[in-house]
């Protein structure tokens, strides 16, 4: 017999290893991570009462079991979803662009081997994590995510245009490299669904319509890079660019929104609304709350 | 709302122990105004954290400075390092799928032109008609279980991807697009049931930027 009967082929062996790790992941949250954390095993009783006290000031609790169609009709006539959407689309279509086609921009455009191609995008994975983690911690002493997310999409809009306008080779690797930048705004869109979006059944809506858009990004990406126009790939250059506009748009137009709705509640005298104890945790939406403040 | 019903709504409001057990939650308990002056009903349909603020209420916990910033590293202790290892294996997983087609997986399932590429099309295609599905399925069964469900369906998915022609192969990546759909929306809401508004955006970074690893584990490979 042919040895194919006693050794199995590389490829499927890839996938069988990292479904197994998977399951072991799978089994290790069921065990691990409670549905709430009121059930948390590896908090005491005074500390799973103090979580509940930690997050009164979100005007959120830990979430509502059934869909209120109200809600869901409040998140798809609230323009903010919509524009979460437009930056799903706008931020994955030269997303995923780049990243079915980001070594063949090394290696063809910019003229590099194909080992130095596979080293050259080593870098942007580094640029990626301390990039982000790093806006996210400035944040964290600034209290302003909405301005950082502006700053690190924007240098993704002038990664862009080195990619894009650069003609010398160094000047389109620097541009590759921070382009890394990208998840940072898409990270601040989910926290911003996380704090922004409240009422359980509204923020769920919010955060499929979000995805939906990433999705739609996902799928039209790679279709920018048309093999005719090889190895300058112009077309796909210009929507990379375009799109990468469109979302740093989207994020200031988020921010402004939060902004003024914000400065609107600030002008409400909360004396001439009846009082009511524990607010926070009675599935408000964040329109309905006169105490919700959104995050900027 | 005329004044009048307003008036008598004014009193202080207070969702009790009994409104969340009673049997009727479509049970008007008092009517509040939204900013725009819109009337609110307040019934017992209401967060999952209500019993315990009201469990609190009896028992006066008190969260000074020093506790919070306890509590708070115990929570990224234990709750962030596997939300980050899931994100990273998600996205070595994404890889998987490239690394295999340089192995022989493009051969071997007689794939020419655009077949590979449908793939990944069918992936996102699977995510995107599954997305709110999966949302409205993590609302109504507990965050945490539904969750690992999925993840133990997708591992098994995965496993699966070893054994089929090139349209059952199409079909597990389209199956496995609509698995991972759940995963980003469980998070946000587990992020959103352990922190403060303000410590979010950073614990989102945290498990969020773990495809960067996937990245440098990625290229190291």
């Amino acid at each position: 017999m042919n040895q194919d009967n006693y050794s199995i082929k590389a490829w499927k062996l890839i996938f069988i290893v990292l479904g197994c790790v998977t399951m072991f992941l799978g089994f290790l949250i069921a065990a691990h991570l409670p549905d709430t954390p009121a059930k948390a095993w590896f908090l005491n009783e005074q500390e799973r009462a103090l979580v509940v006290e930690r997050i009164r000031k979100n005007q959120q609790g830990f979430g509502n079991k059934h869909f209120k169609k109200y809600q869901f009709i409040e998140a798809i006539s609230d323009y903010k979803t919509w524009l979460l959407f437009l930056f799903g689309v706008s931020t994955n279509i030269p997303s995923s662009g780049m990243t079915a086609f980001g070594s063949i921009l090394l290696n063809e455009t910019m003229g590099y081997s194909v080992t130095q191609s596979l080293l050259m995008g080593m870098p942007s994975g580094a640029v990626e994590l301390v990039g982000c983690l790093g806006l996210a911690y400035i944040s964290t002493i600034t209290h302003s995510r909405m301005f950082l997310a502006f700053i690190g999409t924007g240098i993704v809009v002038l990664a862009q245009c080195l990619l894009a306008f650069g003609t010398l080779q160094a000047v389109q690797m620097a541009g590759y490299n921070l382009y890394a930048f990208v998840p940072i705004g898409l990270i601040c869109m989910v926290s911003v669904v996380a704090s922004n979006v409240a009422g359980h059944t509204k923020k769920i809506t919010s955060n499929a319509i979000l995805f939906m858009g990433y999705c739609v990004g996902s799928l039209v990406g790679p279709q920018t890079f048309v093999a005719k126009q090889a190895p300058q790939y112009h077309g796909a250059k210009v929507a990379i660019l375009t799109c990468g506009i469109i979302s740093w748009f989207t994020i200031a137009a988020v921010w402004y929104g939060y902004v003024r709705e914000n400065k609107k509640k600030d002008l409400i005298n909360k004396e001439d609304f009846p009082s009511f104890e524990n607010h926070e945790f009675a599935d408000l939406t964040d329109k309905e709350n006169i105490y919700f403040r959104y995050q900027t | 709302m005329s004044s009048l019903d307003l008036e008598k709504t004014n009193g202080n409001i207070e969702v009790s122990q009994q409104d969340l057990e009673s049997q009727n939650k479509d049970q008007v308990i008092g009517t509040i105004m939204s900013p725009s002056g819109k009337p609110i009903e307040i019934t017992g349909d209401v967060d999952e954290a209500m019993k315990y603020a009201i469990r609190n209420k009896d028992v006066h916990v008190e969260l000074d400075a020093a506790t919070n910033k306890r509590l708070l590293r115990k929570i990224d202790c234990y709750v962030l390092p596997l939300m980050g290892v899931l994100y990273c294996f998600q996205f070595i997983d994404k890889l998987s799928n490239s690394y295999a087609s340089i192995l022989g997986l493009r051969t071997d399932l007689h794939m020419e032109g655009t077949m590979y590429s449908w793939t990944s099309t069918a992936f996102y295609l699977g995510y995107l008609f599954f997305v709110f599905p999966a949302s409205y399925l993590l609302q109504r069964f507990p965050v945490a279980k539904t969750v690992s469900v999925f993840i133990i369906l997708w591992g098994m998915i995965l496993c699966c991807h070893a054994v089929p022609e090139y349209p059952g192969f199409v079909a597990l990546r389209t199956i496995l697009g609509m698995l991972e759909s759940c995963v980003t929306p469980a998070f946000t809401i587990i992020t959103s049931q352990w922190y403060t508004q303000d410590e979010q955006f950073m614990r989102v970074t945290c498990w969020f930027a773990c495809n960067g690893f996937g990245t440098l584990i990625g290229g190291a490979i």
